[in-house]
């Protein structure tokens, strides 16, 4: 082992000394067990005549339980219509042929009854809609792309503003006339988009439980495959599994999108439902118009 | 039976659980998300007893559940990460709060690592596993190991800057840290 692996071992060692007291790590397998005790006596308490009611009157009063299909695409809607955070790993897996780039780690918040949000990502990229436009932060990659094929940037801004073009509303994918890029180049979605395309999912199966701080639900499985409403009709797929809780929220979605010839895999993580979110616009004098935008 | 399986469950938790406790905040980046972690992936291990062969690793089991749980369920922070661009200083210079206030640091730098680089860096510098065995409980490559484990350790060391230096292994094997 080098020297920085070394190191490395030593820092963990440090970064792990101080465990707080009062840790019980069986009090939840003790809580489990306790409930299977407690239901079977329940049970053996009903008798076999009870048991059979019950089951009966369980069975009458129950309403059918939704379709996976419902329960994904209600989930889509219903988080994509609320205020809530995101953290996601996005990696570009292929691009035009082009050389994949590195795992980018982003962060999120969106209120869509307001019509704000922001998203960044470690790599320097930055986007933010507030008061009906979109900003994007003019990466040097943006601003590569702005040098070969123009209009050229001003000097002194920072920020690029597209007026008309607020917060994309979640609402069902057959509406999306191009996804909002997520500017570390080309191909990552934006989360609002996400949910948009997981409203037109097809091929959808519960393949397990599924949980998290805090709450509980179900796993599903997968497979959008549309076209954008634009001109060009942009052939767009995501396939892989989503994680929906017991209040029918959108959890954690993790899976490969492919935008032209562009394929990103995403692992997105949702939470903080309900959260105020407050948005700035860049100062104006940062901020650049494109022309014709 | 039962009372049985329990008894050497809890013997095993009591034994290993500090261990996996140290292994989950690196992996998490906070101690209550290190103790849902942990929990969840015990409650896994329990329905599995029954069903094991306690003479065979259960290390290796757990740890597979453990980074498996941590791949599909995430402790996400709730709030902007703030890069801690400068150590927060203790009080009076005491050296326990010091080492408290560098693990804090170290453990946000690694929890905002990519998740599969920071899966590397914990099996390979905290849990000592091989390359090859990081490969087979993360079910990957070899090469894809020492790729992230490069990118980790060197993303790590510019996230860290005086405090990995500080902490480095001269020539000699003492620490820089033990000599300032």
């Amino acid at each position: 082992m080098n020297d920085t692996e070394e190191t490395a071992r030593r820092l963990f060692a440090v970064a792990t000394e101080d465990v707080p007291p009062g840790i019980d790590l069986l009090r939840a397998v003790r809580a489990r067990s306790r409930t299977r005790v407690v239901r079977a006596r329940a049970l053996a308490a009903l008798g076999a005549a009870g048991i059979v009611a019950l089951i009966a009157g369980i069975t009458l009063s129950a309403a059918p339980a939704p379709s996976a299909f419902a329960q994904v695409t209600r989930a889509a809607a219903r988080t994509a219509a609320a205020s809530y955070t995101v953290r996601s790993d996005q990696k570009i897996v292929a691009i035009g042929g082009l050389r994949s780039k590195p795992w980018a780690t982003a962060y999120g918040e969106f209120d869509t009854v307001h019509g704000v949000g922001e998203f960044t990502d470690n790599l320097g990229a930055q986007i933010r809609w507030v008061a009906g436009s979109t900003y994007v932060f003019l990466t040097d990659d943006l601003r590569a792309a702005y040098q070969r094929t123009g209009p050229p940037i001003p000097a002194g801004v920072s920020w690029e503003q597209l007026a008309g073009l607020p917060l994309p509303t979640g609402g069902p994918a057959a509406e999306l006339g191009m996804l909002s890029i997520f500017p570390g180049f080309l191909g990552s979605v934006d989360p609002q988009d996400l949910l948009a395309l997981l409203q037109s999912a097809t091929d959808v199966r519960e393949v397990g439980p599924a949980s998290g701080p805090g709450w509980t639900g179900s796993a599903y499985s997968f497979t959008v495959a549309t076209k954008l409403n634009g001109p060009v009709h942009t052939p767009v797929s995501l396939r892989g599994t989503v994680d929906v809780d017991q209040q029918g929220r959108v959890r954690q979605l993790d899976g490969q999108a492919s935008f032209a010839t562009t394929v990103s895999q995403v692992e997105i993580t949702f939470g903080d439902f309900g959260r105020p979110v407050s948005v700035s616009p860049p100062p104006a004098s940062q901020t650049w118009v494109p022309p014709g935008s | 039976m039962r009372r049985e399986v329990d008894e050497r469950f809890a013997a095993y938790v009591r034994a290993r659980g500090d261990h996996l406790l140290r292994v989950a905040v690196l992996l998490t980046g906070d101690w209550h998300a290190a103790e849902d972690l942990v929990q969840a992936s015990l409650v896994k291990l329990y329905r599995a007893w029954p069903r094991l062969d306690t003479s065979a690793d259960l290390d290796a089991y757990l740890r597979r559940i453990m980074v498996n749980t941590h791949r599909s369920w995430w402790r996400a922070r709730w709030r902007r990460e703030a890069p801690a661009a400068v150590l927060p200083e203790s009080v009076c210079g005491d050296d326990l709060a010091e080492r408290q206030a560098v693990g804090a640091v170290v453990r946000e730098a690694l929890a905002r690592l990519p998740r599969q680089q920071r899966a590397v860096l914990v099996l390979r510098y905290c849990e000592d596993l091989s390359e090859a065995s990081v490969a087979e409980v993360l079910g990957c490559s070899v090469g894809t190991v020492k790729a992230h484990a490069h990118r980790g350790l060197r993303t790590l060391r510019e996230r860290l800057g005086d405090e990995f230096d500080r902490f480095e292994v001269n020539e000699t094997g003492a620490s820089q840290r033990d000599s300032g």
